[in-house]
């Protein structure tokens, strides 16, 4: 069971790190939750909307 | 970082890596390393897999794309908060309710999230102060953080002044606050993107100090052992209450607990005449039940102990590997006998209309099954009887062995001699060996949605809120799946090989089923590695630097459960920052007052788990699923989970999301409510604190029910929502 889940998850991991690093684009439009920039970020309130 | 797409520099494949390690930075949270151990080993180990594996598949995943779809939609039309998008995504007048579970989900996880962060930045802080040198017997260190959280009674951080523990819950709160009203992009995210993967590089190294740790002598029950590790006069004194004709199992209890506490208190004081090397386990499982203390008494009085500690010595040199798996195996069973058609909603809704009592199972019957196997199977791995202490057993006062005192003695003496070697195979067996009967029990395959759920973020909220920030042509396929996936690398390749061999390994299996099924298998975590860093070179270091990350990789975690409820009092009552902040702070720091509090067992805390944690993100997640499939439409929601998209999603999740992942997860809930949901609300009527914590959840939602009302009629009032905003 232990190397059956390891399997599946290395797979799954290794397939999505090959798409991200070959395919064109990626660093402009992938995102991970904690980079997403919320527009309200600013106490200011001159965040940037949509700035990711 | 906001300048135009065309103006940015050629794309290199640091950015690329930057990415994944991004993705997999956010991925990694408290609940990967602490959550995830606890709630395998307590649903049938590898078998546990199976329903989490098809979780992940035909749920997680699932839902990951629908929500991160969603929430992208939603913030085409200028919602970020949850009742705003489900507003936009299904135009219906009180679907916009339904988001006020979005908002107290990741409130409510927030208020015990917060105190689990404390924990570990208190643990970091010992570890750099070298505070946490108790030597290498592991229960000094779980008495030490029992006692530190004030596991034994509620209102424990608050007698005689504030605890320590608060002072570092009050600065991670604090710290959460500042944060949040700073701006993710301030410094932390930049900050974590270098530290996370670092935690990563560091949980790799402690895998490998597990994988490498050598056996771990067994310990000594403490009628064998307590009078070579305390002093003489102190043993006596015990020994007497044992050997007192008028004791009975309740007061040994007491007795003993009072002398190993002694001890450890001691041991930790580093006081003369208390052998810190001693492996003195306090009693744990049935040898800390009144039936377990008859036993240990019954063995100090009787001229036939001797004999019998000798027949258990003899007896463990003999027993195959196989043949302690099919005792415990035993003993899983007898734990677990219980009628279970009396703990279902619809045999208790039956009996109230007819009157008539449900049907009970033949629990007895399955009990006389499992004694006889035992003793046969014990009289099988011995070639000699066992020396029988029924004789002393009969003259204990106050003891009541249903199943009688034969039974009794070979049920604990099965339970001695099939007590594993405690190497990291047989750690890594306890964890990973499958118990498939479990799988005919509804509660594990919610508990293994509700891990996904927990781990993947979604069902809280949160993915809808940050995914609605997103510009209309971001990737969200390939965005969720690689977030996904990072999330499982961590959890099931990392999380699995450290908290639950090593508790096993250092702490048994009793005591490790004993916190399981206690509910507080958060906490393994704190008790056994600890043990694992006294035994390495350099573990103070190591210590300090895992409990830190860890710390931060909670923070960065319990950030994102503050946003949605940002968002929503921004955008539904023009709140500026400052004001938001302040009434979410107010709002959570009175729940995890409730936590503080009800400490006892950690009941406030694993009540928020179990109805918030577990229960309500798979509520919100069948609701977000059905709205996805059913109220947009699959092929409409593929569309547009397509626009801008690396990845297509593949045409056989058409039918998951619209037909497979609904039933699946409405079968299991109704499965739940048939067969286990008495048992729970019980629960909740014999336990005040727990009950108390559940009448404050129901409050905070008829409230932000009350605030999505008001903020509904801001937004029909700006006719928010009607159209497109331009961004």
């Amino acid at each position: 069971m232990m190397v059956f889940s390891y399997s599946v998850v290395l797979m799954l991991a290794l397939y999505c790190c090959f798409r991200v690093l070959t395919t064109p684009g990626t660093s402009e439009t992938e995102h991970a939750v904690l980079e997403i920039d919320t527009q309200d970020a600013d106490p200011s309130g001159s965040g940037t909307r949509r700035s990711v | 970082m906001s300048e135009p797409v065309a103006e940015r520099p050629v794309e290199k494949w640091g950015s690329k890596i930057g990415v994944i390690l991004a993705v997999a930075g956010s991925a990694v949270g408290l609940g990967n390393f602490l959550r995830f151990p606890g709630q395998a080993a307590a649903n049938g180990g590898g078998a546990f897999m199976i329903p989490y594996f098809i979780s992940f598949l035909i749920v997680g995943i699932p839902i990951c794309w629908a929500e991160w779809t969603m929430g992208r939609y939603g913030g085409r039309y200028g919602f970020n908060s949850c009742p705003g998008i489900f507003s936009v995504l299904w135009k219906r007048r009180f679907s916009k309710y339904f988001g006020a579970l979005g908002l107290l989900i990741p409130i409510i996880i927030y208020m015990y999230y917060v105190y689990l962060e404390s924990w570990c930045l208190a643990y970091a802080y010992y570890y750099a102060t070298g505070q946490l040198d108790l030597g290498k017997n592991p229960a000094v260190y779980t008495r030490f953080f029992g006692s530190l959280i004030g596991v034994d009674r509620d209102g424990a951080l608050f007698e005689g002044g504030l605890q320590e523990i608060f002072w570092f819950f009050l600065i991670t709160f604090v710290a959460n606050f500042i944060f949040i009203y700073r701006g993710l992009n301030r410094g932390i995210e930049t900050f974590c993107k270098v530290a996370m993967p670092l935690l990563i590089l560091v949980a790799i190294f402690v895998v490998y100090q597990v994988l490498t740790l050598p056996e771990q002598p067994l310990p000594t029950p403490w009628q064998r052992g307590l009078s070579e590790a305390v002093p003489a006069e102190q043993w006596e004194k015990l020994r007497a209450v044992a050997e007192n004709p008028e004791t009975t199992p309740a007061a040994m209890h007491q007795a003993v607990h009072e002398v190993i506490d002694d001890y450890f208190a001691k041991i930790q004081a580093k006081a003369e005449g208390y052998d810190a090397s001693a492996m003195i386990a306090p009693p744990a499982g049935f040898f800390d039940s009144p039936l377990g203390m008859a036993m240990a008494m019954a063995e100090l009085r009787s001229e036939q102990g001797q004999a019998y500690q000798e027949w258990i010595a003899k007896t463990r040199e003999t027993i195959t590997h196989e043949q302690k798996l099919e005792l415990q195996q035993l003993e899983r069973q007898q734990l677990k006998l219980k009628p279970k058609s009396d703990n279902g909603l619809f045999a208790y809704l039956k009996q109230k209309v007819t009157g008539k009592t449900s049907e009970p199972a033949d629990v007895e019957a399955d009990r006389k099954a499992i004694i006889e196997q035992r003793s046969q199977m014990l009289q099988a791995v011995s070639s000699q009887p066992m020396p029988s202490l029924t004789a002393e057993l009969e003259r204990i006062p106050g003891l009541e062995a249903p199943a009688g005192l034969e039974a009794l003695q070979e049920r604990a003496a099965a339970l001695e001699v099939s007590e594993l070697n405690r190497t990291v195979f047989n750690g890594l067996g306890y964890m990973w060996n499958p118990d498939f009967a479990e799988l005919a029990n509804p509660q594990v395959w919610l508990a293994a949605a509700g891990q996904i759920f927990f781990s993947l973020s979604v069902g809280f909220g949160i993915v809808l809120t940050y995914a609605s920030y997103l510009r209309p042509n971001d990737d969200v396929v390939l965005s969720g799946l690689t977030a996904s996936t990072m999330n499982e690398f961590c959890e099931v390749v990392l999380g699995g090989l450290v908290a639950i061999p090593t508790t096993f390994i250092f702490l048994g299996t009793a005591m490790t089923i004993d916190y399981i099924n206690s509910g507080s298998s958060l906490g393994l975590g704190f008790n056994a590695l600890p043990a694992v860093f006294a035994n390495m070179p350099g573990g103070q270091m190591c210590g300090a630097l895992w409990f830190a990350l860890l710390f931060l990789a909670g923070i960065t975690s319990s950030l994102s459960m503050l946003q949605p409820a940002i968002a929503f009092l921004e955008e539904g009552f023009g709140l500026r920052r400052r004001a938001s902040v302040a009434s979410l702070g107010l709002l959570t720091i009175s729940g995890a007052f409730v936590v503080l509090y009800f400490t006892k067992n950690n009941v406030a805390l694993d009540t928020m788990d179990f109805w918030v944690g577990s229960l309500a993100i798979y509520i919100l997640a069948t609701i977000e699923i059905i709205v996805f499939g059913w109220v947009i439409g699959v092929d409409r929601g593929i569309e547009e989970a397509h626009r801008g998209s690396h990845l297509k999603i593949p045409s056989i999740f058409r039918p998951i999301l619209k037909y497979v992942t609904p039933t699946y997860l409405l079968v299991i809930f109704f499965m739940w409510l048939d067969q286990s949901v008495m048992s729970y609300v019980q629960a909740l009527r014999e336990n005040v604190p727990a009950l108390m914590t559940m009448m404050y959840i129901g409050c905070v939602l008829a409230f932000l029910a009350l605030m999505v009302g008001l903020a509904s009629e801001q937004w029909r009032l700006q006719h928010k929502g009607e159209s497109e905003v331009q961004l």
